[in-house]
């Protein structure tokens, strides 16, 4: 193996605001300085969009910086994007809070991103709330080839007494912790907590029914069927959602639908073993559907660079 | 992607631009938000660190653009190895920290040499921020809402307790040398602060009144006092104080202090 193979790929990253009708969307997209390779006029251009839940752009612990940095090393330009109310975004109208608003605008950087950098390939990677938009345009876009949907719950999860009941005990559990705060004692004694946001917090119930998400995005089964495209969901083992996210996935994607997960992780994976763990299982996916660039043999040695699987 | 740097909203309008700053051989993402009219005050924001740089991102993104409207620039940014900035977060430190908030205010003393800058710090990066204007030129200093050790802002009842793996630690999913952990865990920033600053170089400490972050802030001022530094503090109500140090900046009202207090503003 020559020196050449030994060198990390360049990368280059650019920052910027994407103007759609419900604000400026701050993105950013990584992709390594020869995206395409030398051969481009026969390699396919593939690009990861990647939608947090309801974040940064950057991803719970900047997962997405990391994981973009390593998809532009097996050749995939990566594009993150801010939705409207998050991050460096500007909003120009209330409505970006809606799912139906989520949506437009991911679609929107999408066909932005698909534009600029002139690809042909679509891979659409989600988190949370991304990852049930991912699955949303995956229907509707025919260039996506693979969906990656990390802790994604069912779009359609009624709001079960047991769900209800871990609500109210992970609240109360806050609460508890911060009965050890000296401020809370100090508010507690003025007469300055209100009794009525607390009872509202502890009863608290989901906030738009989980059918009227379902219609916005317009997954249903029988539009799910019209395009089979490759899924890979991964959950943690502590993500609440998990168990009954897997059975309705399993569901609803009987044939393309591939679910792992990984051991104690929570939602977010926020310790690096459980990160490394989830990108892992996304890259050797990512692999086997045989969507990984040319660089992907000759960068493994760079993926230590960017920190997340170097051990 | 070519994006469309200039954002114009509702009769209000300013110009944000994604910088990147050299500092050695990698860069530092920063993001330049100026007025319209022409401006003379500019701000370096030093942000905090790990998921209390996460939670008060969007607040200082605000803060950033109503300022703006105030007639003052502002340049917010990663700090190396964290963010969208280059580096590795294994190596970062205090030392690295402030080298990158250097880095900014001598970036945007180039740019606008004319300029009149000052610096503001939110919870870590009020430490980060009176080690970087102790360095340069006398620059007035904006502590808001102090805080000195990982365990504040860590201590949330969804946080895990560090992992130790070898040379990294890894804090909710954040991997931090063992250098930074220790010094964000055993009072080493309190050891050296505060450092050898221009005296003449005025301060503004603005912290929630009563909320947990209050000792801490008494602690700063203490400090600065105690090495002859002017500090004119401002303790301000918070409608919510249960999330502790992840309040949620009354953006509002910090601008029109920082405008009030400002020594060349207006």
């Amino acid at each position: 193996m020559d020196s050449f193979q030994h060198e990390a790929p360049m990368i280059a990253e650019s920052r910027g605001w994407l103007v759609v009708p419900s604000g400026h969307l701050a993105v950013s997209t990584v992709a390594t300085v020869d995206f395409g390779g030398t051969n481009a006029a026969t390699t396919l251009r593939r690009g990861v969009l990647m939608l947090p839940g309801t974040g940064l752009r950057n991803g719970p612990q900047d997962l997405f910086v990391l994981f973009s940095r390593q998809c532009a090393s097996w050749g995939l330009a990566c594009l993150r994007v801010d939705y409207s109310f998050y991050g460096d975004s500007w909003p120009a109208c209330d409505q970006a809070m809606q799912i139906s608003t989520l949506r437009a605008e991911a679609r929107a950087a999408l066909d932005t991103f698909q534009a600029d950098f002139a690809l042909d390939e679509l891979i659409l990677l989600g988190l949370c709330t991304g990852g049930e938009i991912a699955l949303s345009l995956a229907q509707e876009m025919p260039n996506v080839v693979a969906c990656v949907l990390w802790s994604t719950a069912a779009v359609y999860s009624p709001l079960t007494p047991a769900k209800r009941a871990r609500h109210a005990f992970t609240m109360l559990r806050m609460y508890g912790r911060k009965l050890f705060y000296l401020a809370t004692w100090r508010k507690l004694l003025r007469g300055g907590v209100d009794g009525a946001m607390v009872r509202r917090t502890l009863t608290k119930r989901q906030v738009a029914p989980d059918s009227e998400k379902q219609s916005a995005l317009g997954i249903s089964k029988r539009r799910s069927g019209a395009r089979r495209v490759p899924m890979l969901f991964v959950y943690g083992e502590r993500d609440p959602d998990r168990r009954q996210a897997v059975q309705y996935y399993r569901r609803l994607f009987p044939d393309t639908a591939a679910i792992t997960t990984v051991p104690k992780a929570d939602h977010n994976f926020s310790s690096v073993a459980w990160a490394t763990q989830a990108t892992k299982l996304t890259k050797e996916w990512l692999s086997r559907q045989g969507l990984l660039g040319r660089l992907q043999q000759e960068t493994d040695h760079a993926e230590g660079r960017y920190g997340l699987l170097s051990k | 992607m070519q994006p469309t740097a200039k954002c114009v909203v509702q009769g209000a309008s300013w110009t944000e631009t994604f910088v990147d700053i050299s500092r050695d051989a990698y860069s530092i993402a920063g993001v330049l938000v100026e007025p319209e009219a022409a401006w003379r005050e500019a701000i370096v924001i030093c942000g905090s660190l790990l998921d209390h740089r996460k939670h008060m991102y969007r607040d200082l993104a605000m803060l950033a653009r109503v300022l703006a409207q105030a007639g003052i620039a502002t340049l917010r940014f990663d700090y190396s190895g964290f963010g969208e900035s280059a580096g590795q977060a294994e190596q970062a430190d205090l030392a690295s920290f402030v080298d990158d908030a250097e880095a900014c205010l001598c970036w945007l003393r180039a740019e606008r040499p004319a300029s009149s800058i000052s610096c503001i710090g939110v919870g870590l990066g009020a430490i980060i921020a009176a080690h970087a204007v102790a360095r340069s030129e006398p620059t007035p200093l904006i502590a808001c809402q102090p805080l000195w050790q990982i365990e504040t802002i860590q201590r949330g009842p969804f946080q895990r307790k560090p992992l130790y793996d070898g040379r990294i630690v890894d804090v909710n999913g954040y991997r931090i040398g063992q250098r930074l952990y220790r010094q964000l865990t055993a009072n080493e920033w309190r050891q050296n602060f505060p450092p050898t600053a221009h005296i003449g170089a005025p301060t503004l400490l603005m912290h929630v009144q009563d909320g947990p972050s209050a000792d801490a802030a008494q602690i700063y001022q203490e400090l600065l006092e105690r090495s002859g530094r002017a500090v004119v503090v401002h303790a301000f109500r918070a409608a919510r104080f249960w999330l502790s140090a992840e309040l949620p900046l009354p953006v509002a009202e910090v601008c029109r202090c920082i405008c009030e207090w400002l020594p060349g503003y207006g």
